[in-house]
């Protein structure tokens, strides 16, 4: 068993508005070394070189320079960056920017609430594993609820009140079993277990079924 | 790109030699002065910050300089400024980004892009601070049959001033119509849909007036002209050619405040939207269809959602109402328009000129057609014998709708009774006459009730310490109030019963101590704490005798807020907002900086109002950047 596989990857949707994302633009970045693809998928891994401690390794007595995983998928004008934590991704992107990009990435948001909405009264192949949720109309009294589940849509405690709810973050399982595959937060974010070949392929499913259900707010992950 | 606090004011001014503009950025307003004459115009500009560009504070266009106007755009969508090293500031008008860029050919290059997008902009080629050639994008004319219903509207037979108020009005909208051809908010659109409605209502209804109220249609008219003007004004002035279009807003009178209105305009669209579109008035008055045996003035009904239930069948489009900002109407609604105070441009970061207010004037628009079926006509004998037979019978009535109404009437003869000071049992005998002048005499006084607990029910999530905070900032704002503090304490805790009206006759004291710890955790000095202050007396002191009896009198007409006008459902709609990102934290979810330019959807304009208006000081830059992200992240169509 590889001693990665516990690890959780956390990042982001994004978008530069310009023009098409190439690896070479990735490259000119000085604190990010590419390694290579992942398997025969199209996503690649980087090593992300940073002078400050990111995951709080200064108070484990550790000096820098600091190297941390990273795993991007770019598509067109669209880039996923995922990392150990969403700290390495924010001042990843934003040493991106100011070094190559100039204009800043965009978010790629994540219909979450039409999409939870959409499973639970269309069941597909996909269930829901988790489900956070704003209840608006109920104000300072009632903020959120959280749901945990292996299909949420069955449960009709949940069904019943979800008119009720705004949806920002849930979990998506396959109905045929298996653990969580991959969760979306409505700001773009996603996190998943890192990926191998196989996981990498769910993944890429899920984010295909969600571009090609309408749930991306720009057409990322075309079929290419 | 960052708003980066630093701001400065561009000025323009016609030279004494004949045709010779002249273009400089001044520091402060006050440095202009010196350089004023009759030609002058000036408009404030934001600062930015990025590490491609700058946005000087003091600046006079030394050399040759093309100076490039371009919008509405959001600044981080105007691609080439990720390859040109420029100048940069940004407006409220709609011309919002302002480049100064001093090498012709990425100028040019600029200008390109703008085209390729339809974008509007003007290029001004400027020489040691002297302008020395213009050129301007050409509006595409709107389209329709707008001019045919303007010239029928023109040609409709009506007497004397009316008569002239229309003919103000037609070439009024025509302009206002012909200038908001390409614009990207669409303001061409609601344009037209307003037209159409005002010659609807011309041909339908004012028609039908009687010679009696025909200064009530008159009056009607002046408040769409007067309106309509100061949207134009407002909107229209810097649009292009910018040198000719002046906006009476005189402190942007160079490029106006069209950024400002298509942030209002986008509120207003969301609150239609949603409540507007919910016809809560339609839903209301089918409860006449359903059957009533409770007595509500003794027994609280069944937990339902009783308006939610209701269905519609096919109603009237809503009309849309005309938003823009006045100095003299400050926060204020009619049938046909509302309005926010002109200070709120500048302001709107802060509690007192919050555009969240703007919901206490929707909640009226709201509450005043439900009231226009609800409350009892006093011009009609026959409602109003109806009503007195309904208080006589002393018995739940048939269906709920007149039930609610029966209440309505019995909190009416409370409610005197409290002003007045009688006890129990010694009620005004009721008839025809006395009837009459409860009605007339109660009739705002239940409005605002209703309103109270809607707006904080609705709008404000039943947050004490928003609400209170909020509405007593904006009273702050009024002055000489003193007289209708009592008033506005009276509302302010009937506002907040609605969470405790469960409690049963606890509910009042509840109410109350919300209600004082906020006003007792608001800062001991600033804008209408002399109210706060007696705000404060009134509840310590006079609770027992003058304030209890008052709320009390009012609790039936809180109990038709909580219960009946309230729906889960529609609440939903209005408070709900999917761009967030997290729960309850310090931003309610948002993953956004105050003050970054960041592209961002928000759907739900008054959520966002409501996080990112927490201060007690106003500031221009916090007031440009929320103008900003409700112009461009709410736009409907974008």
């Amino acid at each position: 068993m590889d001693d990665r596989d516990s690890i959780n990857l956390n990042g982001t949707l994004l978008e530069w508005p310009v023009r098409e994302i190439e690896r070479a633009q990735l490259e000119q970045c000085t604190a990010l070394q590419y390694k290579g693809p992942i398997g025969d998928s199209r996503w690649e891994e980087f090593t992300f070189v940073s002078e400050q401690p990111l995951r709080g390794e200064e108070d484990r007595g550790r000096d820098g320079p600091f190297r941390y995983l990273v795993v991007c998928r770019r598509s067109g004008r669209r880039i996923a960056i995922l990392s150990l934590s969403r700290r390495i991704v924010d001042r990843l992107t934003a040493r991106l920017v100011s070094e190559v990009f100039a204009l800043r990435f965009r978010r790629v948001t994540i219909a979450v609430d039409s999409l939870v909405k959409a499973l639970v009264e269309h069941p597909t192949v996909y269930s829901l594993s988790f489900a956070c949720a704003r209840a608006p109309a109920f104000g300072a009294a009632l903020r959120n609820v959280s749901f945990y589940g292996d299909d949420l849509g069955e449960a009709s405690l949940f069904r019943e009140n979800l008119h009720l709810l705004n949806c920002f973050v849930c979990g998506i399982r396959a109905v045929s079993g298996g653990s969580e595959i991959v969760r979306l937060n409505s700001d773009g974010r996603i996190s998943f277990k890192m990926p191998k070949p196989d996981t990498v392929r769910q993944v890429e499913h899920v984010l295909r079924f969600l571009r090609g259900e309408g749930y991306l707010s720009t057409e990322i992950w075309p079929e290419d | 790109m960052q708003f980066s606090g630093k701001n400065a004011f561009l000025l323009l001014r016609r030279e004494p030699a004949p045709g010779n503009e002249a273009i400089r950025i001044v520091a402060d307003f006050p440095l202009a002065i010196p350089l004023w004459n009759n030609s002058s115009r000036v408009s404030p500009v934001f600062g930015v910050t990025n590490r491609e560009y700058s946005s000087p504070v003091d600046f006079e266009f030394p050399g040759k300089w093309s100076l490039i106007f371009l919008g509405p755009v959001h600044p981080e969508n105007v691609f080439p400024l990720a390859s040109i090293q420029c100048h940069v500031w940004l407006s409220v008008g709609l011309f919002n980004v302002v480049l100064a860029v001093d090498d012709a050919p990425k100028a040019t290059s600029i200008v390109d892009w703008a085209k390729e997008e339809q974008l509007p902009y003007e290029r001004w080629e400027v020489e040691d601070g002297s302008i020395r050639d213009m050129s301007t994008w050409q509006p595409p004319d709107v389209q329709g049959d707008w001019r045919d219903v303007v010239a029928r509207i023109c040609k409709s037979a009506f007497r004397d001033e009316l008569k002239e108020a229309i003919q103000e009005y037609c070439p009024l909208m025509a302009s206002a119509i012909s200038r908001s051809g390409g614009l990207p908010f669409d303001f061409a659109t609601e344009l037209v849909s307003f037209n159409q409605t005002v010659a609807r209502l011309l041909e339908v209804y004012y028609r039908n007036v009687k010679d009696d109220r025909s200064y009530w249609a008159l009056g009607q008219f002046l408040v769409i002209n007067a309106g309509l003007s100061r949207f134009s004004s407002q909107t229209f002035a810097g649009a292009t050619p910018i040198e000719h279009t002046e906006c009476h807003f005189w402190l942007h009178s160079l490029l106006g405040i069209g950024l400002a209105t298509a942030a209002l305009r986008n509120v207003r669209t969301f609150i239609q939207s949603t409540l507007g579109e919910a016809r809560l008035h339609d839903r209301f008055s089918a409860l006449a269809q359903k059957t009533n045996t409770l007595d509500l003035t003794k027994r609280f009904p069944p937990d339902a959602d009783y308006l939610g239930e209701v269905e519609l069948g096919s109603p009237d489009p809503i009309i849309p109402l005309l938003t823009y900002f006045s100095a003299r109407d400050g926060y204020r609604s009619t049938e046909l328009t509302v309005s926010a105070p002109l200070a709120a441009v500048a302001a709107c970061n802060s509690q007192r000129w919050s555009l969240l207010t703007l919901t206490h004037e929707f909640s009226h628009v709201i509450i005043r057609a439900i009231q226009a079926r609800l409350y009892p006509d006093n011009n009609n004998p026959a409602d109003l014998l109806n009503c007195l037979a309904l208080i006589e019978a002393n018995a739940p009535a048939e269906n709920l709708f007149e039930e609610i109404r029966r209440i309505v009437l019995f909190s009416i003869v409370k409610m005197d009774d409290a002003a007045q000071n009688r006890k129990a049992g010694d009620s005004i005998d009721l008839n025809l006459a006395s009837l009459q002048a409860l009605l007339q005499r109660w009739r705002q006084d239940v409005d605002e009730i209703l309103v109270h607990a809607f707006d904080f029910m609705y709008f404000y999530g039943q947050d004490v310490d928003k609400y209170v905070r909020g509405i007593w900032a904006s009273w702050g704002t009024i002055p000489n109030i003193g007289t209708r503090v009592l008033d506005y304490v009276v509302r302010s805790i009937c506002a907040v019963l609605t969470k405790h009206l469960r409690r049963g006759s606890k509910g009042e004291a509840f109410a109350r101590d919300e209600v004082r710890a906020v006003l007792g955790a608001l800062p001991a000095h600033g804008t209408g704490r002399r109210y706060i202050d007696q705000a404060i007396q009134y509840i310590d002191q006079y609770w027992d005798d003058v304030v209890l009896p008052r709320v009390r009198a009012r609790r039936q007409l809180v109990k038709i807020v909580n219960v009946f006008l309230f729906s889960e459902g529609i609440a939903t709609q209005v408070r709900g907002e999917t761009q967030v990102s997290g729960g309850a934290g310090k931003k309610e979810g948002y993953e956004i900086v105050r003050g970054d330019l960041e592209v961002r959807r928000i759907t739900n304009p008054l959520h966002f109002i409501e996080v990112f208006t927490d201060t007690l000081t106003p500031n221009a830059t916090d007031s440009a950047w929320i103008l900003y992200m409700l112009a461009f992240g709410c736009e409907p169509n974008g």
